[in-house]
């Protein structure tokens, strides 16, 4: 997957380069409007991360220029101003996304991982992960063929996590997935839940699938 | 209103409407006046001559002597030269009536000694045969001398046989003009005179009217940010003075009071970026003064990423404040299940309620709230996690739905644990207010929830209120108005 990232300011963009580039993305740089538009139309890209203000032609410019010239490059807009008119603005130009600085990597590796995956969701009825076994529509969990009981949040938040193994999920992310509750709450009950999850998924067997990635959130993985 | 009147002061304008106001009562009177004046005379001379001829009528029923008695009558011996200017030395009393006596051919008999220089031009007015009546006419000569004349018959003996003879009567009324043109004269002064002094008093009057309006006005003008405390209100104002200056002051009262908040909010801004800013340059400084294993790194980060997290919270939470403040703010409201919400929150927060052995309980009444979701939402968890904040291990938190008697409804969030003294609850929802000191960064709040959840209310068109539990505790109550529907 190759992506493109039109932005300025120079720390950004490395920070930017470097995380996506350790999750697998192919990704170059561009430093101001014009060259980005110049490599959008010649490099054949799956994404474009563009911030808005930028030097000789703005974010909204090249957005625009791009769907004038009917290129189809999935767009998520970045910028420090979080006007309700500036997101309706971005999305009306044909910006698939919008995310506000600050943001948290993890959050922007979700929105990246979502726009990219877009059309091809399939969500599976069973889901097996090493020796766990899901069925989210029987709402029945075994791990190793051992029965285990859960609530049915803590068998949503274990889905949620099984289905996008390998992906650090924030408890921003988790909050807004698992309680509906899509703005910056108690983040508190997300680590909780996890430990409360911990406790009947992985306390009483030797593999363990939910790791903690400090400061940042939780992912779902194992070592064979 | 023109460029030209708003320019002029308060004191000019009154004067000048004083000023238009008098002439248009003095205009209105003096006409009448001058009306009634004319009106009089002319009956007074009218009746003059009526009284005159029928004097002469009177005579010839009961006489037919053409000698001195007559003559003496209609004054045949002074000539217009010699009559006295009565009208000169009483001005208005009426003047001599001039007759002249002819027969029913229409030759004189006799006539009053002045009556020789009556204008030709004049005619007396045709008189009714015989009749009791005397016709009377006002005309105006060839040299604009006005006169008033009268005819009328009677019968009499003449020259030994019964013969009708006509009377006629004349009364110059040049004196009256003079007088009259007098007495216009006069109007006219008394109006200029009237009009000018109207308006110089109006114009002192209203000048006088308006000092306590230039004292305060002084007053005000001594008053700049730094002094917003003073007041203007404790002089002995006129009332409507009075009402300005107390409006005034209370205006200030807010102005010092919005300053204060804005400074105050302003430092502890300052200071609430300080500390987490603090962190991340100590710690990342001390990290990078020596090796360190992996470990230490890791630990030093995760450190960083906390504060910073810290910092974006409070930048979004502060911008929403912002901006919820703006009048321009839409919200997306939409009739909701109390229960639902209810039910959200319970399943978000069962987790940490079963480590706390905390029991969280709701009661919605099946009541349906219209409000924003996600801004509800964001207001109850505010309340709810503050509640297991403060609640006991085994203690209780409530979450109750009533609709009130004006059909608003009211949310509350109650919970058993230490209560807030009753001195801090107007503070509570204040930007970055902690009741308890020491407690302040023990938790991952940036001390603005409680200022979001009054903004949320109030973007809802509602209230939140704070009160003490019984016996012991905190209730915070969300009052949502009754739907327009």
């Amino acid at each position: 997957m190759r992506i493109l990232i039109i932005e300025d300011e120079e720390k950004t963009a490395a920070f930017l380069s470097k995380g996506l580039k350790e999750n697998g993305f192919s990704v170059n740089a561009a430093k101001n409007g014009v060259d980005g538009l110049n490599a959008l139309e010649f490099g054949n890209y799956d994404l474009v991360i563009l911030d808005v203000m930028l030097p000789l032609l703005d974010g909204w410019s090249v957005l625009a220029a791009l769907r004038s010239k009917d290129i189809q490059t999935r767009v998520l807009l970045l910028t420090a101003r979080d006007e309700v008119d500036d997101r309706v603005k971005g999305l009306e130009l044909g910006a698939d996304d919008y995310l506000v600085k600050p943001f948290a990597f993890s959050e922007l590796l979700a929105r990246i991982r979502t726009l990219l995956r877009r059309g091809a969701v399939v969500e599976q009825q069973i889901l097996k992960c090493a020796d766990l076994e899901i069925d989210t529509v029987k709402h029945r969990v075994t791990r190793s063929g051992k029965r285990i009981d859960l609530t049915p949040k803590e068998l949503q938040l274990l889905a949620l996590m099984a289905r996008r193994q390998g992906e650090v999920l924030s408890r921003t992310v988790i909050a807004e997935q698992v309680w509906d509750m899509n703005f910056d709450s108690d983040t508190n009950v997300v680590d909780v839940a996890i430990r409360r999850l911990r406790n009947k998924v992985d306390d009483p067997f030797e593999v363990k699938l939910i790791r903690t990635v400090r400061g940042v959130g939780y992912v779902f993985e194992w070592n064979e | 209103m023109n460029k030209a009147s708003a320019g002029l002061s308060l004191a000019g304008k009154l004067a000048i409407h004083y000023a238009i106001t008098t002439f248009a009562v003095l205009v209105i009177a003096s006409g009448i006046l001058y009306w009634s004046v004319l009106d009089h005379l002319e009956r007074e001379h009218q009746n003059l001559l009526i009284a005159k001829i029928s004097d002469l009528k009177r005579y010839f029923k009961t006489s037919s002597n053409f000698g001195e008695e007559l003559h003496e009558l209609i004054d045949i011996e002074h000539h217009h030269s010699q009559m006295p200017h009565s009208s000169a030395i009483h001005p208005g009393i009426p003047h001599h009536v001039f007759v002249r006596i002819l027969d029913s051919e229409g030759k004189l008999i006799l006539q009053s000694g002045m009556m020789q220089p009556l204008p030709e031009a004049l005619e007396f007015p045709e008189a009714n045969n015989l009749n009791e009546n005397i016709a009377v006419i006002k005309k105006k000569s060839t040299n604009n001398q006005q006169y008033l004349l009268g005819s009328a018959w009677t019968l009499t003996n003449f020259q030994g046989r019964p013969e009708k003879i006509l009377l006629q009567g004349m009364l110059e009324l040049a004196q009256d003009e003079t007088l009259l043109l007098e007495y216009q004269h006069t109007l006219v002064s008394v109006l200029a005179f009237g009009v000018l002094a109207s308006a110089l008093s109006g114009f002192w009057i209203t000048r006088r009217g308006l000092q306590p309006l230039r004292q305060i006005t002084n007053a005000i003008q001594t008053i700049n940010a730094q002094q917003l405390n003073e007041r203007v209100g404790s002089k002995n104002w006129p009332h409507e003075i009075a009402l300005l200056a107390d409006s005034f002051d209370q205006m200030l009262a807010r102005l010092d009071q919005s300053f204060g908040q804005l400074s105050r909010f302003s430092a502890d801004l300052a200071h609430e970026l300080r500390t987490p800013v603090n962190n991340l340059m100590g710690e990342t400084e001390v990290a990078l003064s020596r090796e360190r294993n992996t470990e230490e790194y890791c630990q030093i980060l995760e450190s960083n990423i906390e504060e910073c997290s810290r910092i974006a919270r409070m930048i979004d939470e502060l911008l929403f404040l912002a901006r919820a403040e703006d009048p321009k703010t839409e919200i997306n409201c939409q009739p909701l299940s109390v229960e639902n919400e209810f039910q959200k929150v319970l399943s978000f927060y069962e987790g940490i309620a079963a480590e706390h052995q905390l029991e969280i309980s709701c009661k919605s009444n099946k009541i349906v709230v219209y409000a924003d979701q996600r801004l509800l939402r964001q207001v109850l968890t505010n309340l709810v996690s503050n509640a297991i904040r403060y609640a006991p291990k085994g203690g209780q938190v409530a979450m109750l739905a009533e609709t009130m008697p004006d059909q608003s409804i009211k949310i509350s969030v109650g919970d058993n644990g230490i209560g807030i003294p009753q001195d801090q609850i107007p503070h509570i929802f204040d930007r970055f207010y902690r009741v308890d000191k020491s407690r302040h960064r023990d938790t991952q709040g940036t001390g603005l929830g409680l200022a979001i959840v009054k903004s949320i209310m109030h973007l809802h068109g509602g209230t939140v209120l704070a009160r003490n539990n019984q016996p012991q505790g905190t209730v915070l109550e969300l009052i949502f108005p009754p739907s327009k529907k």
